[in-house]
């Protein structure tokens, strides 16, 4: 085993669709990956874990967390991922902001955090998103 | 006290890979209904346990300058009420005269009345995040995500209260831990290292995480509930430490962990205790210290233990009261108590942990089942409770002695 989250062999992706319609809610997958060729450990937050998912507007504005204010477990996990194995959290956005308003249709950034040990939270790529008025065609 | 709700999404984590408020059982309060009567954490040193029944008293805590202080509706009362506080004023060196005292606009027992009311009615929108009956506002708080503060509002609305009486307000965001060295498993006189005789605050490994012990009791230790195998029912998890795999011996099993439950003050569809909290009995032939804690050099994260704190007691921390927890994450944290006998919906869980209390201070995962004291003097120490949970990075959550107590029956911390 080597490599905690936030090591070089970890992998955090967001899975996303990049067009949507207006008020249809994004499903998302946070997915751990363990890209390299040896075992390695994932620190995860929480029981069961605790995974975070921001969304920004086209100004930087962040709109929505999905951890906003929750209160977690102080558990700490370790699981091992053989090289290739995968963990996967699913959950969705039902497009409102921090305010509980629907947001308007443009483009957004979603980005994937899974924190783990202090100071190994590990970050996704930033992924696009567009949102299209409902009466458009996609 | 004050209740926390969460996000509740059908979050799902799957392996997809090719392998794979009081103990208020004070005849003063007769009408109280059954499930607040045992509710809180009446012990003879919870401020405001003792001075509920008196008339007008409206709730007692500390403020930002650690001043003493106590809400009254009538300064007529006040005599009255310090007889009352007596026994907590005796036990905490406060000389009665030091208290200040703010006009109240509602009792304490009418605070209560109002909180069993507003708890399962906040905890059922979406947003909520908790309702307190609120000490050092003399109000019922009710805390809400920005979005959510307009449908608790008129979920409130229904319920025909004083405008005055609830405040609602946005909860604080989520912040992660940073900088926090990296863990040095045995490798010395660590939080995280192997500690015999074992003491409280050091790392413990059950299969597939990590933890700290709470504190010993005769023959075993408490820690947290979910520093188990199954969180509610004894599944007799083994435990080692620091890890089994830097020493094998097991060094204790899990011997008792209450069900949680539904009904009664419970929000419905989910679980509820008044603990997260477990007892494990340690195996033959391993050492510990009954009424040690791990001692750091400071405030902070340093892991290097130091010394020992001795457990001389239980106690109830009240709000602005000074507590400490030591853990194997963050080390020594320390802060000021920010509410108490919340009940707190777990994040990403169907569980809810009632009349929890909020401390302002340094909180990281694998501090969990941390032991929570007041500083008495010297190195003297009272347990008040065994943390379980974090909002971000700054703020944990403890489950206060006397649910512990009631959970996992009497037991012996010194």
């Amino acid at each position: 085993m080597r490599a905690g989250a936030g090591g070089s062999d970890i992998r955090l992706q967001l899975l996303a669709p990049v067009l949507v319609h207006q008020g249809e809610p994004v499903r998302f997958t946070l997915r751990i990956v363990n890209a390299g060729d040896r075992p390695a450990a994932v620190y995860l937050q929480g029981r069961p874990p605790a995974f975070d998912v921001t969304v920004h507007d086209a100004s930087g504005r962040q709109v929505w967390r999905r951890l906003e204010a929750a209160t977690v477990a102080m558990v700490l996990g370790i699981r091992e991922l053989a090289p290739g194995e995968w963990l996967e959290f699913e959950d969705s956005w039902r497009q409102l902001d921090a305010a509980g308003g629907p947001v308007p249709p443009g483009r957004y950034r979603l980005t994937g955090l899974l924190p783990g040990e202090p100071g190994r939270t590990l970050r996704s790529t930033p992924t696009p998103l567009e949102i299209v008025p409902s009466s458009r065609t996609v | 006290m004050r209740q926390r709700n969460f996000l509740h999404l059908s979050a799902i984590a799957g392996l997809l890979a090719a392998a794979a408020c009081s103990d208020q059982n004070q005849p003063s309060a007769p009408d109280l209904p059954p499930d607040l009567a045992r509710a809180g954490q009446g012990q003879s040193n919870d401020a405001n346990a003792l001075a509920r029944s008196v008339p007008g008293f409206g709730g007692f805590f500390y403020d930002a300058q650690g001043t003493p202080t106590m809400y009254l509706t009538s300064p007529a009362v006040r005599g009255q009420a310090e007889r009352a506080l007596a026994p907590y004023l005796q036990q905490h060196g406060v000389a009665a005269a030091r208290i200040r005292t703010r006009p109240a606009a509602h009792s304490w027992d009418q605070l209560e009345r109002w909180h069993a009311r507003i708890s399962p009615e906040a905890l059922n929108v979406a947003g909520a995040v908790y309702v307190d009956a609120d000490e050092a506002l003399n109000r019922i708080t009710v805390g809400a995500e920005r979005g959510a503060v307009g449908r608790v509002r008129a979920s409130l609305a229904r319920l025909g209260l004083p405008v005055d009486a609830v405040v609602v307000q946005e909860a604080q965001p989520i912040t992660f831990a940073v900088g926090a060295p990296k863990p040095k498993p045995g490798s010395g006189p660590s939080l995280q290292g192997r500690v015999r005789p074992i003491v409280a605050g050091v790392q413990i490994n059950f299969p597939g995480f990590l933890c700290s012990l709470g504190f010993n009791i005769s023959g075993g230790f408490i820690t947290a509930s979910h520093c188990t195998n199954v969180q509610g029912g004894n599944n007799s998890t083994p435990y080692w430490q620091p890890l089994k795999s830097t020493d094998p011996v097991q060094i204790a099993t899990e011997v008792a962990d209450p069900n949680y439950t539904s009904g009664g003050t419970c929000p419905a569809g989910r679980r509820c205790r008044r603990s997260d909290s477990a007892k494990a009995s340690y195996a033959n032939g391993i050492t510990s210290t009954l009424g040690g804690i791990a001692q750091t050099a400071r405030v902070g994260r340093s892991l290097t233990i130091t010394g020992q704190w001795t457990v001389t007691g239980e106690s109830v921390a009240a709000v602005g009261q000074v507590v400490n927890k030591v853990g194997r994450t963050t080390g020594w944290s320390q802060g000021q108590v920010t509410n108490t006998c919340v009940d707190t919906n777990v994040s990403g869980s169907d569980i809810t942990q009632l009349c929890q209390n909020f401390v302002s201070a340094t909180v990281g995962s694998g501090d969990s089942g941390s032991p929570t004291f007041a500083i008495s003097s010297g190195n003297n120490v009272t347990l008040v409770g065994i943390l379980w949970g974090g909002s971000g990075s700054s703020s944990f959550v403890y489950s206060p002695m006397a649910n512990i107590h009631t959970d996992l029956g009497s037991f012996a911390v010194k």
